[in-house]
């Protein structure tokens, strides 16, 4: 916790100057002669205010007891999982543009299913195939959602 | 796996009473879909499925108008569908349509915003010649409206005059938006300036006027309308060529001597590489549609105006406003770096 | 005219859509990443073929039941289904970790179903009234309320409020991307898809449903900690008295915040629960899954949709996302919200009204005798309903705008989600941020505009002066609080 704190205040600081400086560039007030504060005012504002929060939770996150640390190797296996999870949406996302919605899903589904439940395979199948097709069923043709994107236009 | 039955029928009964209650929705509209004419052509589009692009929210304006229209042209096609892509003011939904298939089977509402954001820079890319016109539909010109008991404005005249002195408020639909350049080509033909306030949208403005907080609007007819019939605001001119037919006391701007015709229009499009006969298809299709009982008597309802112009016609108007807008914009000074 | 409209509003038809309507509202609603303003705007198309009673009352039935089901998976799965029921999810999910669920399903069905009561009162004997008071509403008096409610962030962040408060900030700066709406500006991002601001549907739907996603990812090999057995449903007793003494209360300040244009149930549900912890005799108990926070976010959050309909009926004003949307579902069978709808269409205008109050009572019997049914969705095991939240997510963020980039801010925002509650970051300060910031940005530069750039706009109105004092007790109120407090122990 500690260190995520610091790590995070660290990074809002630094977000928070280079909005900052980057506002410092848009057009001032005068430019519109209207008397309504430029488009960079807002933005510089609020980034100034997430500047000072982040310095506050920094000097609090570096004031805080150093924690015992965690039975790490449980954690690490979960959070390895989480890490291929993302990878492997990601990598759905992609496919959904070039195999479309049935393809790609049938077999992100099918995927997910039988490393987490490690039943057996035709009922990972079967229940993958059926989501898809219900989802896919209510969306394109109850809700006329056009989801009919990628190759095959499916 | 008892269990696991158990679950399965869990999801599929909920998930079914979903589907049951659209079904039900969907019959009535399919009802009358085979009611179509037949008539030989060279491009047949009975047996297609057709979709209509619409680059707005589903339930605003430029929305309702499209779907009256897909309702009354659904006898021509196996079948129409509205599809919403909204985003960018316009530009997502209508690049999306540009780059559609040239087959005559997505077609695209175009609308004003086709020409100004080109105008403005925001366009990414977008211009109108990327599309070949079918038809315009609906046009509406911009009505300088104010509250019904402001005794300072009873002509177009008097708004002018104040604005040199005082400063109007005039609120629009939205910074760059056509209200907004409507309105400052109405200052710049009369040579003076008004403080243009910007909302998301005419409602925005109108509450805002109804609440005294602005001094006038510079929106479509159709979006006063109700408040001009109940008496809370009333119109002093029109940016059209000839009075509304809903308003036929109220002076056009060029009456009064200031040559503005300002205002947005809605039309049909399709990309730039569709051939010639299937263009043409569809402006028989759809300029049949557009003189149906239906969608007129819709039309009339909602205050909106029927303009039909066909593709060259309107082509040639996008030109023209292009130009217009163009200069304007560079006058505001709004164009985007 | 009372025959008229009990005729229609009673007629076989017109009630079978209405229930079908709270039917799939309530499955929409508790479907996480599938919102009310979705529902709504998806089963739109489907009310075009039938008469303007049908329709309507249907979608109204989508939206109530909708609101009311987002509390169902936020109190099972910690995820709102709506972000309407955001602030459910923080208390009403310490239930069912107790295995309380079913007691906490309990409260929320009779909260809000209160809430809607108490709404659709208002909305039919003060909407006339009520809509002189919005049309009173310019920027400054929009932009205090926007600030009002992002003042509120502070106060629902709890003991991590610089975490909160941070969250809240990077929330308004996302929605600050793309064009300002003053000067066309274009800010940050020059991308087509982000020029309109970052689309914040996607990003709701990230940050709750997909993070979440991923934290049970984490944990999939554990057995369930949250015993979703649903037991008993009607409260009991002591129940019955903290939700008769808050959902009331939180269902007016609900309606009030949907009068508001631009407010919605999301909102509502947030100024609910935090007036009742400040009015609250417990409030340590907030957070910690007190009755009295579900009942309060609840009434809250229903109580919304009957005041988002006045405005809407009586100006054409959308009071919210989705009254903007039943706006069109009016125009499209060819009748015009405003004032001359209550000339013209008396009879719809009052057959809307008690047609509201049957869709609650819908909303009401629904959720009594079928919550196990719709609860059997979330008894799908972890490993299997987590992929199919995730295709639900992809498939819910794609169908607001029909745009793969959606898709992919989603999937950023999940991402960024997941690490936030690593660090244990609240995550609904940033939906606030995204929308309330361009509100109060946007509302706050028009009202110098129109001053020619004087603050004292912001002084000049009762209305400014009402939300003036409102954003001082909610900064400053603990304080005064503790004040009065030691002031009393001196004396006595």
């Amino acid at each position: 916790m500690k260190k995520g704190n610091i790590v995070f205040s660290l990074i809002c600081i630094v977000l928070g100057l280079y909005i900052i400086i980057v506002t410092m560039g848009y057009p001032k007030a005068a430019v519109y002669g209207t008397g309504v504060p430029g488009p960079g005012m807002w933005p510089g504002i609020i980034a100034g205010c997430l500047v000072v929060v982040s310095m506050v939770l920094l000097i609090k996150s570096i004031r805080m007891p150093k924690e015992v640390a965690e039975k790490v190797s449980e954690r690490m296996n979960g959070s390895k999982r989480v890490l291929i999870t993302m990878i492997g949406l990601v990598a759905y996302v992609a496919l959904l543009n070039i195999l479309g919605f049935i393809i790609s899903t049938v077999v992100m589904l099918f995927a997910f299913i039988q490393w987490f439940s490690r039943g057996k395979i035709w009922e990972s199948m079967l229940i993958s195939v059926v989501t898809t097709l219900f989802i896919y069923c209510v969306f394109r043709f109850l809700l006329n959602v056009p989801v009919n994107f990628g190759l095959f236009y499916f | 796996m008892k269990k696991f039955l158990k679950r399965t029928i869990g999801i599929a009964l909920s998930m079914t009473l979903v589907a049951s209650l659209a079904a039900c929705g969907t019959k009535a509209s399919d009802a009358n879909a085979d009611a179509g004419s037949q008539e030989p052509a060279a491009v047949d589009f009975s047996k297609e499925s057709v979709t209509a692009i619409v680059p707005y929210d589903a339930g605003g304006g430029t929305d309702t108008v499209m779907r009256a229209l897909a309702d009354a042209a659904k006898g021509s096609f196996k079948n129409i569908t509205v599809e919403n892509r909204s985003g960018a003011g316009g530009a997502t939904g209508m690049l999306a349509g540009a780059n559609a298939a040239a087959d005559g089977k997505t077609i695209t509402m175009t609308t004003v915003e086709l020409t100004t954001l080109e105008a403005m820079g925001t366009n990414a890319g977008l211009t109108y010649s990327q599309f070949k016109p079918i038809m315009m539909v609906n046009s509406a010109a911009s009505a300088i409206t104010v509250k019904a008991d402001d005794t300072r404005f009873n002509t177009l005249e008097d708004v002018l005059e104040y604005s040199k002195s005082n400063g109007f408020q005039m609120g629009n639909s939205g910074n760059g938006a056509i209200w907004h350049l409507a309105a400052a080509g109405l200052a710049k033909a009369a040579d003076t300036q008004f403080t243009h306030v910007g909302y998301d949208g005419a409602a925005g403005a109108i509450t805002d006027l109804l609440g005294g907080h602005i001094d006038g609007v510079a929106v479509s007819y159709a979006e006063v309308a109700n408040y001009v019939a109940s008496g809370d605001l009333k119109v002093l001119a029109v940016l059209s060529d000839n009075r509304l037919e809903a308003i036929p006391d109220v002076p056009t701007a060029k009456e009064s001597g200031y040559d503005v015709v300002l205002g947005t229009w809605r039309g049909l499009a399709v990309p730039a590489a569709t051939p010639q006969e299937v263009v043409d298809e569809l402006y028989r299709i759809f300029s049949e549609a557009a003189q149906s009982e239906d969608f007129v008597t819709f039309m009339n309802n909602s205050n909106n105006v029927i303009e039909i112009m066909d593709g060259p016609s309107y082509e040639a108007r996008m030109a023209k406003d292009l130009e217009t807008y163009t200069a304007l914009i560079e006058d505001l000074g709004l164009k985007v770096q | 005219m009372l025959i008229q409209v009990l005729q229609s509003a009673l007629e076989p038809m017109v009630l079978l859509y209405m229930a079908l309507g709270v039917a799939a509202g309530i499955c929409i609603g508790a479907l996480p990443g599938l919102t009310a303003t979705m529902g709504v705007a998806l089963l739109l198309p489907l009310t075009f073929g039938m008469d303007a009673e049908s329709g309507i009352l249907m979608l109204l039935g989508i939206y109530v039941g909708a609101i009311y089901g987002g509390s169902i998976s936020a109190i099972l799965l910690h995820t709102p289904g709506t972000p309407a029921s955001a602030a459910t999810a923080i208390d009403g999910y310490e239930f069912s970790k107790r295995g309380e669920a079913g007691r906490a399903l309990g409260i929320s069905t009779i909260s809000s179903y209160i809430g809607g009561l108490v709404s659709v009162l208002c909305l039919w004997l003060i909407s006339p009234q009520l809509a002189k008071l919005a049309l009173k509403f310019s920027s400054a008096e929009f932009f205090l309320l926007a600030f009002f409610g992002l003042c509120i962030i502070a106060n629902i962040s709890g003991k991590d409020m610089e975490k909160g408060l941070i969250c809240g900030l990077l929330g308004i700066l996302v929605a600050t991307i793309g064009i300002d709406s003053v000067t066309s500006y274009i800010r940050f991002s020059h991308n087509v898809n982000l020029l309109s601001g970052v689309p914040y549907i996607p990003v709701m739907i990230g940050l709750f449903a997909m993070s979440q996603g991923f934290e049970s990812i984490e944990t999939i090999y554990d057995k369930d900690e949250v015993n979703c057995k649903v037991t008993k449903i009607l409260p009991h007793k002591e129940d019955w008295k903290v939700i008769l003494r808050t959902a009331p209360i939180t269902g007016l300040i609900g309606t009030f915040i949907g009068i508001i244009p631009g407010a919605g149930a999301d909102i509502g549900s947030f100024v609910g629960y935090n007036t009742a912890r400040s009015l609250s005799k417990t409030p340590e108990e907030f957070g910690k899954g007190s009755p009295e926070a579900v009942a309060a976010s609840e009434g809250g959050n229903n109580g919304v949709t009957g005041g988002a309909m006045i405005p809407m009926l009586t100006l054409g004003v959308p009071g919210d996302a989705v009254a903007a949307i039943m706006i069109g579902a009016l125009t499209i069978q060819g009748l015009t919200p405003g004032p001359m709808l209550f000339q013209n269409n008396k009879v719809l205008v009052y057959t809307i009204f008690f047609g509201m109050f049957i869709a609650n009572t819908f909303m009401l019997l629904m959720g009594l005798s079928c919550i196990r049914l719709f609860t059997k969705v979330l008894s799908v095991p972890k490993t299997v309903l987590t992929p199919i939240i995730f295709v639900l997510c992809v498939i819910g963020s794609f169908a607001m705008r029909n745009n793969l980039f959606d898709v992919g801010v989603m999937l950023v925002s999940g991402i960024v989600g997941y690490l936030l509650s690593k660090i244990k970051v609240p995550t609904s300060p940033a939906i606030l941020g995204l929308i309330l910031g361009p509100m109060a940005e946007k509302n706050f530069r028009t009202a110098l505009l129109k001053s020619g750039g004087s603050v004292n706009v912001f002084f000049n109105t009762p209305i400014c002066w009402f939300f003036l004092i409102l954003i001082f007790i909610t900064l400053f109120g603990k304080h005064i609080k503790g004040f009065f407090l030691s002031f009393n122990k001196q004396k006595g």
